[in-house]
């Protein structure tokens, strides 16, 4: 935690808070979040808790003026749930694509949203799935330069599977570069 | 922006919050029953398999084990089917409860037998356990006895799977047989990655009509859609492969001269058990790494990559047993 604090200070005194990233970037994004299953099938309870992170990394990303959208690859962590009766939700990695859309609102405050759809491997079991993601939240920004830009993110998730709608609600924190302002 | 975070931390408290695990009362786990069917077929045409009688008889002193080191009620009620010899037929009877006696030796209509009755005791709380080792078939079929007939009954392992989602409770069924994974239920929303699948199926599956349901029985097979073996462990003890990494899940112990005089209280806490929860995931994942190690090896020269265990897929695991 300390360390992170310490990151962004860094970065923002050493960033002075000159105009906002514009053009192509890359961006890597980290998340963490509760995962709340809430089962289409009889269950003994009505919504099991799981928890998980989430890395997704964008090569194809464009910002111009207050608008900004990229492609990304994304990893998302599930773990099982909290043990609770005769059964538990299985943990399971997934990898997936997403199309990613913000809209600046103020200086420093954006909407964003995505779509997206990922595989799905239960962890211990060998068997897959196909899913759908859908989210929507806001991003703060923390600090930016020409070069780049860090924002602490808070998006709302809805994972599709078939048996099972999710909730997640995540923190976390998102980081732009923009080669194309960078050198001399 | 204050305004803006006071809101969405509220929510974010709120979704935590509202784990539904943490406000319900766990059910208690109630009495353990077992079904445990083995045959030799010294009496037939088929392969004598000398592995599958300790299989039955060492599982069904294993999970006595397990069962008085679970919590819940702590009572075990375990049922040998065994087809043994030269013989096709037998007079040994077993109680389930308070029911008629049912004849052991394994046919279909005696194991029918044992479900109907289990249907009439067994509670939503209890755990029963079905496993059977002998031959399969490609068809998914378990080759059983015929009452005094020297050819064997292929029974479809759908006929038993159906009986057993009669009888109140958890059901898990184990086969370790050739041919065993292709027994298992498909999921109505994943598919397993064993077989002969890609990811267009598994959109295809996203969309299809079916649907997933919590699984009335699970199913833990010793193979996919391969043979599945046995093996000398020590001299002359044989065991099926599968059975002898489940034996060794549940805290059995190997090698052993008598299997009956094993002390059961001396036996540990099932080491497949993750988090104290021994589960259906966690015995599968036990058997699956102990067919990766040279654990495996040390024991069964003739070890095949080709076998490879399977479990029913979906959303949700089963909790067996709690520590």
């Amino acid at each position: 935690m300390k360390r992170g604090i310490l990151l962004i200070a860094l970065i923002s005194l050493l960033s002075p808070l000159a105009s906002m990233g514009e053009g192509r970037y890359y961006a890597v994004s980290l998340s963490l979040f509760p995962y709340l299953s809430i089962p289409h099938y009889e269950d003994e309870i009505a919504v099991r808790t799981s928890g998980g992170g989430e890395a997704s990394i964008g090569a194809l990303g464009y910002r111009t003026g207050p608008y900004d959208v990229s492609l990304e690859m994304r990893y998302r962590g599930t773990t099982a749930s909290i043990p609770h009766g005769f059964y538990r939700a299985r943990g399971f990695d997934s990898f997936g694509l997403d199309l990613r859309f913000a809209y600046q609102l103020k200086e420093k405050l954006a909407l964003s949203a995505t779509l997206g759809s990922e595989i799905n491997f239960y962890r211990k079991v060998d068997h897959a799935f196909a899913s759908f993601s859908a989210s929507i939240g806001g991003e703060y920004l923390l600090a930016q330069n020409p070069t780049y830009r860090l924002s602490l993110t808070f998006p709302l998730t809805v994972h599709l599977r078939k048996e099972i709608t999710t909730v997640q609600t995540a923190v976390g924190l998102r980081y732009q570069l923009f080669p194309a302002k960078g050198g001399r | 922006m204050k305004r803006a975070i006071l809101p969405l931390a509220t929510l974010i408290l709120l979704i935590l919050l509202s784990g539904c695990e943490l406000f319900i009362e766990k059910p208690e786990a109630g009495k353990v029953y077992a079904i445990l069917v083995a045959l030799d077929y010294t009496y037939s045409i088929q392969d004598t398999l000398t592995g599958t009688l300790p299989d039955a008889r060492e599982l069904n002193r294993a999970w006595e084990a397990v069962t008085a080191k679970a919590q819940g009620e702590k009572e075990y009620h375990g049922y040998l089917f065994l087809q043994e010899g030269g013989t096709t037929t037998t007079t040994k009877t077993v109680t389930i409860g308070n029911t008629a006696p049912v004849n052991t030796f394994p046919t279909k209509a005696n194991l029918l037998k044992a479900f109907e009755n289990l249907e009439s005791i067994a509670t939503p709380n209890d755990l029963i356990i079905f496993t059977y080792s002998g031959h399969g078939s490609p068809l998914g079929e378990l080759l059983l006895a015929e009452e005094g007939e020297k050819t064997n009954d292929n029974v479809a392992a759908s006929t038993f799977l159906e009986a057993l989602s009669q009888v109140p409770g958890r059901k898990l069924m184990i086969l370790d047989t050739c041919y065993s994974g292709l027994s298992i239920p498909e999921s109505g929303a994943s598919h397993s990655t064993l077989l002969n699948n890609n990811i267009s199926k598994w959109y295809k599956k996203y969309w299809d009509s079916s649907r997933y349901t919590k699984p009335e029985v699970f199913v833990l097979t010793a193979s996919t859609d391969t043979k599945s073996y046995e093996e000398e462990i020590t001299n002359e003890h044989r065991h099926g492969l599968f059975t002898f990494a489940l034996l060794d899940a549940l805290g059995w112990k190997h090698p052993h001269d008598d299997y009956a005089s094993i002390p059961l209280a001396s036996l540990p806490i099932p080491p497949a058990a993750k988090e104290s929860i021994l589960s259906a995931d966690s015995l599968y994942t036990y058997v699956k790494d102990y067919k990766s190690t040279n654990k495996w090896i040390k024991y069964f020269s003739s070890f095949s990559q080709g076998q490879h265990p399977m479990v029913s897929g979906g959303a949700l695991d089963m909790v067996l047993f709690t520590f």
